[in-house]
C-alpha cells in the first residue's frame, strides 16, 4: 500500500469531515452532530495498518476537541481506545459489511456522547431526557457510520487503495470470465 | 516535522488557532458557494422551466421578477444597515461586520457559532458581537482568520444589564443576564418545566440580582448597562417575560428572550476598540 497515498487519502477525508461536521446543523434541535470525524477514525482503524489508524484517531479526535471547546484529549483518549475495539470487532466479524459499521458507528457515538459528558460533568438533564439524547446520538452515529464508510471506500477506491476482491484461486472474475 | 508543527502552533496562537484556520477557507468556501453559485444556479434553473414552457413575453416578466427580488432584497438590506448605524456606541468603538461560518463547532454542546474574521482584523477575546436587533454574545476565542463567538443564551454567558424602566423616579434597575440551560437554583414553581423539554429546548435566560422592591412589567426592554466593561451601555440584549422572588427572597429574578433571532443569522458585527482598528 503507498504510504503517502495513504496519509493523503487520510487527511483529505478527516478535513473534509472536519468541515461538513462544524458546518452542519445540530441533529433535530439537539446538543448533537453527525459525528463523521469519529467514523472516518474508525475506518481508519478498520482498514488501515496500526500508525495510520493511530493518527487517524489523534487527528480525528484533535479536530473534534478544538473544533467543538471540549478539553484537550477528551475525544483523542476515546477514539484511541476504540482503534482496539474496531480491529477487535474486525477480527471477530472477519469481513464486516456496510451495515454492521454503521451499527457499530452508532453504538459508538452513543459512547462517545457518554465519555463526553463524564469529561466536561453533567448538566442536570432527567433520566428521560438523557435516554432521548443516546437515541438521537444512536441515530446520528448510524448515519455517520453510513456516509463515512461509503466515502472512505468511495475515496479508497478512487485513489487506488482498495483493489478488485479476486477470486479464490488467485484469478479476478473479470479475467476468468473472457 | 515536530519542531516545524510546534512553530506553527506557537505563531498561530495555539491549536484553535490552527485547525481553525485550516478548515476555515473550506467553510468561508462553503458559505460563498452558496450566497453566488447556488443561487444563481437556482434562478438559473427556474428560468430554464419557465422558458420551456412560456414564450419570450413569459421570460421577460421572469426576469423583471427577479429584479423586483433583488430590489426588496437590496432594500432590506440597506434599511438593516441604516438601522446598524443608527445605533449609538459610547466611546472608540468600530462596527466590523463578518459571516457566520458555523453553530456548534464539531459537537453542539455550547451555544457558539463561529465567524470570518480573526484576531488579524483587530478582533480581541471579549468583544461584544451584536446584530440591528440586539447582542448576540462575546468573542470567546481568536484565530488570525475566525472567532469563536459564545452567544448569550449560553449556559455560561453572564451580561450586566439594566431595565429600561418607563416611569420616572424609579431610578436604575440593574441586573445580571445569566444565559439558558444555567445550573441554577429554581424557584419552586418552576420546577416542573424541565420535565416538558424532552430534548433541548432553549430555556429562558435570567435576569437575576433585581430589586425586589420592583416589579417590572412584561416585556420590558433589557439593554446593556456598560458595567461589565466588555458591552458599551444602552444596547438591547432582549425582553422581559415574567419575573418572582429569588428562594431566599432578598433579590427579583426574571426571565427575557433574546432581542435577536440566534437561529437565523447570516451575518453579525463584532464591536472592536477604535484604537486596534487604527493599529491594523
Amino acid at each position: 500500500m503507498p504510504d503517502k497515498l495513504t496519509v493523503f487519502a487520510l487527511l483529505f477525508n478527516l478535513l473534509a469531515a472536519a468541515v461538513f461536521q462544524d458546518t452542519l446543523p445540530a441533529l433535530g434541535g439537539a446538543p448533537v452532530k453527525i459525528v463523521l470525524l469519529t467514523a472516518v477514525a474508525l475506518h481508519a482503524s478498520a482498514f488501515r495498518p496500526k500508525r495510520y489508524a493511530m493518527l487517524a484517531a489523534i487527528l480525528a479526535g484533535g479536530f473534534t476537541d478544538v473544533l467543538g471547546g471540549l478539553p484537550p484529549l477528551c475525544t483523542v483518549s476515546f477514539l484511541v481506545m476504540m482503534l482496539g475495539v474496531t480491529r477487535l470487532f474486525a477480527r471477530i466479524l472477519h469481513d464486516p459489511h456496510l451495515p454492521h459499521w454503521v451499527l457499530f458507528t452508532a453504538v459508538t457515538a452513543v459512547l462517545q456522547g457518554i465519555w463526553t459528558r463524564l469529561w466536561i460533568g453533567g448538566d442536570g438533564a432527567t433520566a428521560l431526557q438523557t435516554v432521548a439524547r443516546w437515541c438521537v446520538l444512536f441515530a446520528s452515529g448510524a448515519i455517520a457510520g453510513g456516509v463515512g464508510f461509503s466515502w472512505c471506500g468511495l475515496v479508497d477506491r478512487l485513489s487506488g487503495l482498495k483493489k478488485p476482491v479476486e477470486e479464490d484461486n488467485g484469478i479476478v472474475w473479470s479475467e476468468n470470465n473472457r | 516535522m515536530v519542531i516545524l508543527t510546534a512553530a506553527l502552533v506557537f505563531w498561530r496562537g495555539g491549536t484553535f488557532g490552527v485547525v481553525s484556520d485550516a478548515v476555515c477557507p473550506y467553510e468561508k468556501a462553503r458559505v460563498w458557494f452558496n450566497r453566488t453559485v447556488l443561487v444563481r444556479l437556482k434562478a438559473l434553473a427556474a428560468r430554464s422551466s419557465n422558458a420551456a414552457r412560456c414564450a419570450m413575453l413569459e421570460r421577460e416578466v421572469e426576469r423583471l421578477r427577479l429584479d423586483t427580488d433583488r430590489v426588496e432584497r437590496l432594500e432590506c438590506e440597506v434599511e438593516r444597515l441604516r438601522r446598524t448605524v443608527g445605533v449609538s456606541f459610547t466611546g472608540n468603538v468600530r462596527c466590523l461586520p463578518a459571516a457566520v461560518l458555523s453553530r456548534g463547532g464539531t459537537t453542539a454542546l455550547w451555544q457558539t457559532m463561529r465567524i470570518g474574521k480573526g484576531s488579524s482584523d483587530g478582533i480581541r477575546q471579549g468583544d461584544p458581537v451584536v446584530v440591528p436587533e440586539g447582542v448576540v454574545g462575546r468573542i470567546s476565542r481568536t484565530a488570525p482568520h475566525s472567532s469563536e463567538v459564545l452567544l448569550l443564551t449560553d449556559s455560561n454567558s453572564r451580561i450586566a444589564c439594566e431595565l429600561e424602566v418607563p416611569s420616572e423616579g424609579l431610578g436604575t434597575v440593574r441586573g445580571i443576564l445569566y444565559g439558558g440551560n444555567a445550573r441554577l437554583s429554581r424557584p419552586k414553581n418552576s420546577e416542573k418545566k424541565s420535565d416538558l423539554s424532552l430534548l433541548y429546548v432553549i430555556e429562558p435566560l435570567q435576569l437575576r440580582y433585581l430589586d425586589r422592591e420592583f416589579t417590572p412589567p412584561p416585556r420590558t426592554r433589557i439593554i446593556t448597562s456598560g458595567l461589565g466593561g466588555s458591552f458599551p451601555r444602552g444596547l438591547t440584549v432582549g425582553y422581559l417575560l415574567d419575573s418572582s422572588m429569588e428562594p431566599d427572597g432578598l433579590t427579583r429574578r426574571a426571565e427575557a428572550v433574546p432581542a435577536a433571532d440566534l437561529a437565523s443569522l447570516e451575518n453579525v458585527f463584532v464591536l472592536t476598540a477604535q484604537e486596534a482598528a487604527n493599529a491594523r
